[in-house]
């Protein structure tokens, strides 16, 4: 994203009205405060000094292009979105309430077991990049922590910060909530959800951007039933989402830095990829066919290797299962249905041979 | 650093975070990216680094809203 543009002189004119903040860091970090998207490579809060957070900016979805959801026309949207909440209050406080999250396990990320050995303050006199927790780190150290107490992984874990997508809907990235279409029988198309619609609220909740409604379906339960109001022409109007128990299911983690967690122990560190339509073809392959991208190759990232999986082996059959599964689906397999230490029966392509090996979860 | 700067380098396109943000930019290694940044950064009139608690304080005494970037 460029600012460096005559339009940007809009950010500098808004940007003047905040007091702004740069934090390239995560040690410290005040958990209870600032929850967000801990994978992201850019994350925005619009606050008031009296710690009420107005609203959240910055979405990702995609591993090749971290900054595909967001733009800089979103970006001056939720700006002036925050400045009229500003505006407004205190009388909207009650409104912002559910934007603060509640009290985490611990206080800063220091104090999760695996990330001990980060201090609060970075090293600037010596290795000062080593010295920096970044805050892919915390999903990581939450799930590190989970796992060696044998405790289930909640779908908020293993699902975080759902998209809109999950819910059938599309939003523009360059404007603020704005509907740009709401797939046919998806949650979002039955609730009545249409292209051109802008979010207003959700869950009572003033919504300034895509990360806003993330923050929202981070929370939802599963099964849900979620309020929005949006605006249509000059309506108001008052839709209902009504959504199932799996709802989160469609949701991609592939992308995500705090996934290398979850292969190591479920995959034993192997990267699986679904394979295209023209390989499915070519090769005759239906159902389940997940190519190895790559597999761990020292100390605790070995568990594959060490169980006879090689990089470009084609993964048919999983535990059982044949049908066609993403990555992510068949992590969530795992962590709901197998425990530490189970070995995993896995057939694979190795060139035209079929083999079967063992996998054992950790 | 002029906030236009500050914001190019804030804003622009990176698959890293935090110190990793810094590390495509040139042929510098991180570690000298990251003190250079805070250099930088230091000389900002817009934006307060590192310090979020100087943030809360300086918008209690402005009646201005905070932006808060984690990047």
């Amino acid at each position: 994203m460029q600012v460096a543009r005559p339009q940007n002189l809009k950010l500098k004119r808004l940007l003047n009205k905040f007091v702004c903040v740069r934090v390239v860091k995560g040690n410290s970090l005040n958990l209870e405060l600032f929850q967000f998207d801990y994978d992201l490579t850019f994350a925005a809060f619009f606050m008031n000094a009296d710690r009420t957070i107005y609203g959240r900016y910055g979405t990702r979805s995609s591993q090749e292009k971290p900054e595909s959801d967001i733009s800089m026309q979103g970006l001056l949207g939720a700006l002036e979105g925050a400045l009229e909440l500003h505006a407004d209050f205190p009388a909207n406080r009650k409104s912002l309430a559910g934007k603060q999250g509640g009290k985490p396990r611990f206080p800063n990320p220091e104090r999760y077991p695996t990330l001990k050995r980060y201090t609060p303050l970075l090293n600037y006199g010596g290795k000062v990049a080593q010295s920096c927790l970044h805050c892919h780190m915390i999903n990581a150290a939450e799930i590190e922590l989970l796992r060696s107490k044998k405790a289930p992984l909640p779908d908020k874990i293993l699902y975080p910060w759902p998209l809109p997508g999950a819910l059938g809907l599309q939003l523009s990235p360059a404007e603020r909530a704005l509907v740009v279409n709401a797939a046919p029988a998806s949650a979002a198309h039955e609730a009545g959800f249409r292209h051109g619609d802008r979010i207003l609220s959700l869950e009572g909740q003033p919504i300034l951007s895509t990360a806003d409604i993330q923050w929202v379906l981070h929370n939802a339960p599963a099964p849900a039933r979620l309020t929005a109001v949006v605006k249509r022409a000059e309506k108001t109007i008052r839709l209902k989402l009504e959504l199932d128990a799996d709802w989160r299911k469609s949701t991609d983690i592939s992308w995500r830095g705090s996934t290398w967690p979850l292969r190591r122990m479920g995959f034993g560190a192997m990267r699986l990829e679904d394979a295209w339509d023209g390989d499915r073809k070519k090769r005759g392959l239906e159902g389940m066919a997940l190519w190895v991208r790559h597999v761990g190759q020292y100390g605790i990232h070995r568990t594959a290797k060490d169980a006879g999986f090689r990089k470009g082996d084609i993964v048919i059959e999983f535990d059982g299962i044949r049908e066609r599964l993403t990555e992510s689906e068949l992590l969530v397999h795992i962590f709901r249905k197998r425990k530490a230490g189970d070995l995993v029966p896995v057939k694979i392509l190795r060139g035209d041979k079929r083999m079967s090996l063992r996998l054992p979860v950790r | 650093m002029t906030g236009k700067l500050a914001l190019t380098l804030l804003l622009s396109a990176s698959a890293f975070f935090f110190a990793g943000a810094l590390a495509a930019e040139d042929k510098k290694d991180r570690d000298t990216l990251v003190r250079d940044d805070l250099s930088e950064m230091r000389d900002s009139d817009l934006w307060i680094y590192n310090d979020v608690e100087k943030g809360f304080e300086l918008a209690r005494k402005t009646s201005k809203p905070l932006l808060i970037v984690f990047r």
